[in-house]
């Protein structure tokens, strides 16, 4: 009763392995795996967070090494945060074989024993981290197929649906609108009026830097 | 209206003191412009483009003090032009210039100029259409009026502009104006001398279906 109790009291309280008793509830398999040593009976919510309290039950057998990320238990692989907070793989007797082995003298340590070291907490190198997806491949080429849906949508639609222009815009009609502009001197400044020259009644002659062909503009 | 031109301004030419100075202000403000746009582009570029991590140095004092200094920097330089012409557009007195009438309709104009009511010997008010029909090769198909608005050149312009129904503007993009014509009440748009020519602007409030087809038209003559 009392032990009830203490347990509706704290959620996420962990208790001596065998006992059968975990947050997740009685006889879970978290309750009754093998727990690495030290991680038996500690009142936890006076340490750390409710946050990290609750998360704690879904980090499983994983050791939780370090502050990582956000402070939380999760694993995350990334450049600008390289230590994650806790290991990739859960803890098992054969690491903890390992482990011992690694407090020896490293030349013990043969080369599989040290990717085995690596492999269990990290799940990716840095070079396989950084290395080309090609994924970008498939961003251009959705990208390609709506541009070309919708430049075809919008040619048919223009061609089939517009209606034809008004006489204004036959070729005689603007030349003579841009004689009109001149006659009257329009835009004497930048514009059409400052290339004639009104003394010889021509174009004026150092208009390299401008085309000769009439482009309207706004549509008057 | 027709243009060949490739290299320049997206306004109508300035024919007006004011309005000049308005472009090369507009000018100005657009070069701060695209250096800013630029700089932060290329930041921007450089953090996609070259990879690394951006979280080593998270705050930095002067830094936030450069950032803060150069741009109230930029904008005390922009006080200056602007002020000026805020205060130059206003400096006119009333007694020294030609008293323009113009009052909005759906959808024409109407004035009443002070030239056309001194030859005329009374104070008449004319309405201003757009011609639709009987365009000559030639002509500028939205912006033919019938009676355009008839001005002495090289004096000062009072427009004096309001609304017979709705809201509509007056607009002359050539001389910087733009003055709202609101029922029932009085504005006024002052602009220096303008040269001997044609100017023409569009209404610049929505006035109901024939908003597009209201120009208006003003020629600026002078005795002789």
């Amino acid at each position: 009763m009392l032990a009830s109790l203490r347990l509706c009291k704290s959620v996420a309280r962990l208790s001596q392995p065998g006992l059968g008793v975990t947050a997740r509830g009685y006889g879970s398999a978290a309750s009754t795996a093998p727990v690495p040593p030290g991680y038996t009976s500690k009142e936890m919510e006076s340490v750390i967070s409710n946050g990290q309290l609750s998360s704690y039950p879904q980090v499983g057998r994983r050791e939780w090494v370090g502050h990582g990320r956000g402070g939380m238990p999760n694993y995350f692989d990334c450049l600008m945060f390289p230590y994650p907070a806790i290991r990739f793989r859960e803890w098992d007797s054969a690491y903890e074989a390992l482990r011992q082995k690694e407090k020896g003298d490293w030349k013990n340590l043969s080369i599989e024993d040290k990717k085995k070291l690596y492999r269990h907490s990290f799940r990716y190198t840095f070079t396989e981290l950084e290395a080309p997806t090609g994924r970008w491949k498939l961003s251009i080429g959705i990208l390609m197929l709506v541009f070309s849906g919708a430049s075809l949508t919008m040619l048919f639609i223009k061609k089939v649906f517009t209606p034809a222009f008004p006489k204004s815009f036959d070729e005689e009609w603007m030349m003579r609108s841009m004689w009109k502009q001149i006659m009257i001197g329009f835009n004497p400044v930048q514009g059409v009026s400052s290339k004639w020259d009104y003394e010889n009644n021509r174009w004026k002659s150092n208009l390299c830097h401008c085309r000769i062909v009439p482009i309207l503009e706004n549509n008057y | 209206i027709v243009s060949y031109l490739v290299l320049g301004n997206y306004f109508f030419n300035g024919l007006n003191f004011f309005m000049g100075n308005l472009i090369m202000f507009h000018d100005f403000l657009l070069i701060i412009c695209y250096f800013v746009l630029f700089f932060i582009l290329s930041l921007m570029l450089s953090m996609v483009v070259f990879s690394g991590s951006y979280f080593n140095n998270l705050g930095n004092v002067v830094l936030e003090v450069v950032w803060t200094v150069i741009p109230s920097l930029i904008l005390l330089g922009l006080v200056e032009p602007s002020l000026t012409l805020l205060y130059i557009s206003e400096a006119f007195s009333f007694n020294n210039g030609q008293v323009l009438k113009v009052v909005g309709h759906q959808w024409y104009w109407s004035y009443n100029s002070d030239l056309i009511n001194s030859v005329v010997q009374d104070s008449t008010d004319y309405d201003s259409y757009l011609i639709t029909s009987d365009l000559v090769s030639g002509d500028f198909r939205l912006l033919e009026v019938d009676l355009p608005l008839v001005v002495l050149a090289n004096v000062p312009l009072y427009f004096f502009v309001s609304s017979s129904d709705v809201i509509h503007s007056f607009a002359l993009p050539s001389l910087g104006l733009k003055v709202d014509a609101f029922p029932g009440r009085l504005n006024v748009g002052v602009s220096g001398g303008v040269s001997v020519g044609c100017y023409w602007g569009q209404c610049s409030e929505i006035c109901g279906a024939n908003h597009a087809f209201m120009p208006i038209g003003m020629e600026a003559l002078i005795y002789f």
